[in-house]
C-alpha cells in the first residue's frame, strides 16, 4: 500500500511500538469519522436525534458515551441545532478526558476544576455538562488570542459555572486547590494527522523532546495545585512517548501520586509503552491508556488517571 | 476584569422587566446569581462562579444575560436559555425568515406581532435569539460571531 509522505523516522519510531504497523500507517491517509456531541445544558437526546433524522441526518451513537455520536453527514455543521448550540462538534477521542471525572462527579457535583489547557473550550463544554452547571471549572489558557474561542463556546453551549482566565500554567499563582484537574497538554499533535495533514510536513523529533519539557513543567505545577485525594487527568494527542509515558513517569519519580487503571465501557484502549530508548517506565505508568487510530476508527490519544493520595495515605 | 454582585434593586428592576416584557417567570432564574461588569453588562452564574469572578481576575464568564446601563437590552444567549419560558414579546418567524435571521439579517415583522423593543426571535418553539421592533421592522440583535448560515431547519 502506498501511503501518503510520512517521514522515514516517524514510521522507525512507531513501527517499534504499533501492534500492526501496516494497518496504522494506513489508517493515517483515512480522513477521521464526523462526530458530535449533544450539548444537554440546552438540548434532550432524543429530541435532537429526532430532528437531525428529519434533515436526513444519520446519527450513530457510539457505544461509551450516550451523548456522543458519529454522522457520515457533513451538515450538521449547517443545522438548526449548530446554532442553538443543542450539538457541538468535536472528535470522539477528545470526549474521553471529561468522561474520566464522571465518578469524581457523581461523589462530588459541586467540586472545584481547572482546565489547564482549555481553548478552544470543547473539553471544558463538555466537563460543565457533565456537571449540570454545577461547580466551578477555571478555564485558563496561555494563548490570549484562543480566550475569544472559549468565551464563544461557554455562551453558545450555555455555560454558567465556568470563568475564564489566562496564565501561563507553570507559573499561574493561587492559593486554590482543585478538586480535579485537566490537563489536555500542548503537544506534537501527532495523533491528529488524520485531521490535519501539515502536522507530519513540520514534524521533528526535537520538537517533541522541547514540548516534552514544556509538559514535564505544566503537569509538576498541577499536581501541586491538586487538593490531596483530588484526581487530575494528564492527556495529549500524540502518539510520542516522551510526551506521554515519559512525562507521566516523570510526575511519579518526583511525587507521591499514584495512577488509576483506566476503562471506557464500549472502547477498545491499548496498553502503554513499557519501555522507550534507553528509559524503562515505572510498572504503574501501564495504568494509564492509549487510543490507536486504527483500532476504533479515531484519532490517537493517550490518557492517564493521576490520583494525589490524600494527607496521610502516601 | 472582575465581577461584583449587582444591587438588589437592580436584579429586582431586572426581573420584573423579564416578566413584564416576556412574561418569564421568576422561577426560571433560581439559583443563578447576577453580576455586573462595571460596563452596565450583566452576566447570569451559579454562585460557586460568581464568587470566583468576584474575587480573582477572569478574562471572561458566561452567560453574558443583559445590558443595563439606561438601556435594557436582554442577551440572544440568554434567550436561548430561558425564552421558551416566555409568554410574550415574541415574534414568531417563518423558515425563511428564520433562516434570514440566524445569517444576521434583519427582517420584517407581521403586522401587530407586539409592542416596540426588543422581542424574542421564534422558529417552530426554538428562541433563535434578540432582535429590535420598531415599526414593522426588526434589526438583528445576534452577535456577529453567533450568526451563520443554517441550510436544515
Amino acid at each position: 500500500m502506498v501511503h501518503f509522505n510520512i517521514p522515514q523516522r516517524f514510521r522507525e519510531r512507531y513501527a517499534a511500538i504499533v501492534d500492526d504497523p501496516e494497518a496504522f500507517f494506513a489508517s493515517l491517509s483515512r480522513p477521521l469519522p464526523k462526530a458530535f456531541r449533544v450539548n444537554t445544558l440546552k438540548a434532550d437526546v432524543d429530541k435532537v436525534l429526532e430532528r437531525l433524522q428529519g434533515y436526513g441526518i444519520e446519527a450513530m451513537n457510539v457505544a461509551w458515551s450516550d451523548d456522543a455520536f458519529v454522522t457520515p453527514s457533513d451538515k450538521t455543521g449547517a443545522t438548526l441545532e449548530h446554532f442553538m448550540g443543542h450539538i457541538y462538534i468535536q472528535e470522539l477521542v477528545s470526549m474521553l478526558p471529561p468522561l474520566m471525572l464522571k465518578e469524581e462527579i457523581k461523589a462530588n457535583p459541586d467540586m472545584t476544576v481547572l482546565d489547564a489547557c482549555a481553548a478552544p473550550g470543547s473539553k471544558t463544554t463538555q466537563l460543565s455538562a457533565l456537571m449540570k452547571n454545577r461547580g466551578l471549572i477555571v478555564a485558563n489558557d496561555a494563548a490570549f488570542n484562543r480566550l475569544k474561542i472559549i468565551k464563544h463556546n461557554l455562551e453558545k453551549l450555555g455555560c454558567m459555572n465556568v470563568a475564564v482566565v489566562n496564565h501561563d500554567i507553570r507559573f499561574f499563582k493561587t492559593d486554590m486547590q482543585f478538586d480535579c484537574i485537566l490537563l489536555d497538554a500542548p503537544c506534537s499533535s501527532e495523533g491528529t494527522i488524520r485531521k490535519n495533514r501539515e502536522v507530519l510536513s513540520r514534524w521533528n523529533e526535537k520538537e517533541i523532546i522541547s514540548t516534552s519539557g514544556l509538559q514535564k513543567h505544566m503537569i509538576t505545577r498541577c499536581y501541586e495545585m491538586l487538593r490531596p485525594g483530588g484526581l487530575m487527568v494528564y492527556s495529549t494527542c500524540t502518539f510520542a512517548p516522551e510526551e506521554n509515558e515519559g512525562v507521566v513517569d516523570y510526575l511519579l519519580s518526583k511525587s507521591d501520586c499514584k495512577l488509576e487503571r483506566i476503562e471506557v465501557k464500549g472502547l477498545k484502549l491499548s496498553g502503554t509503552v513499557k519501555a522507550w530508548k534507553d528509559r524503562t517506565f515505572a510498572s504503574d505508568v501501564a495504568k494509564a491508556a492509549r487510543v490507536w487510530p486504527h483500532h476504533s476508527d479515531t484519532g490517537g490519544f493517550f490518557v492517564a488517571k493521576i490520583r494525589k493520595p490524600k494527607e496521610g495515605m502516601s | 476584569m472582575k465581577l461584583a454582585p449587582i444591587r438588589p434593586k437592580e436584579a429586582e428592576a431586572m426581573l420584573e422587566f423579564m416578566e413584564n416584557r416576556f412574561g418569564i417567570p421568576r422561577n426560571a432564574f433560581e439559583g443563578l446569581e447576577f453580576m455586573d461588569n462595571g460596563k452596565g453588562k450583566i452576566f447570569a452564574m451559579n454562585e460557586r462562579n460568581a464568587v470566583f469572578c468576584n474575587r480573582n481576575n477572569i478574562m471572561s464568564a458566561s452567560l453574558p444575560f443583559m445590558r443595563f446601563d439606561g438601556a435594557t437590552k436582554p442577551t440572544s444567549m440568554m434567550i436561548q436559555m430561558f425564552g421558551a419560558r416566555a409568554t410574550k414579546g415574541i415574534v414568531h418567524v417563518d423558515r425563511n425568515k428564520a433562516k434570514d435571521y440566524m445569517a444576521g439579517f434583519d427582517i420584517m415583522a407581521k403586522e401587530n406581532a407586539c409592542s416596540d423593543g426588543y422581542v424574542i426571535i421564534k422558529y417552530n418553539g426554538f428562541p433563535l435569539g434578540c432582535g429590535l421592533l420598531r415599526n414593522g421592522d426588526i434589526k438583528n440583535q445576534l452577535p456577529k460571531a453567533k450568526r451563520m448560515p443554517v441550510e436544515l431547519i
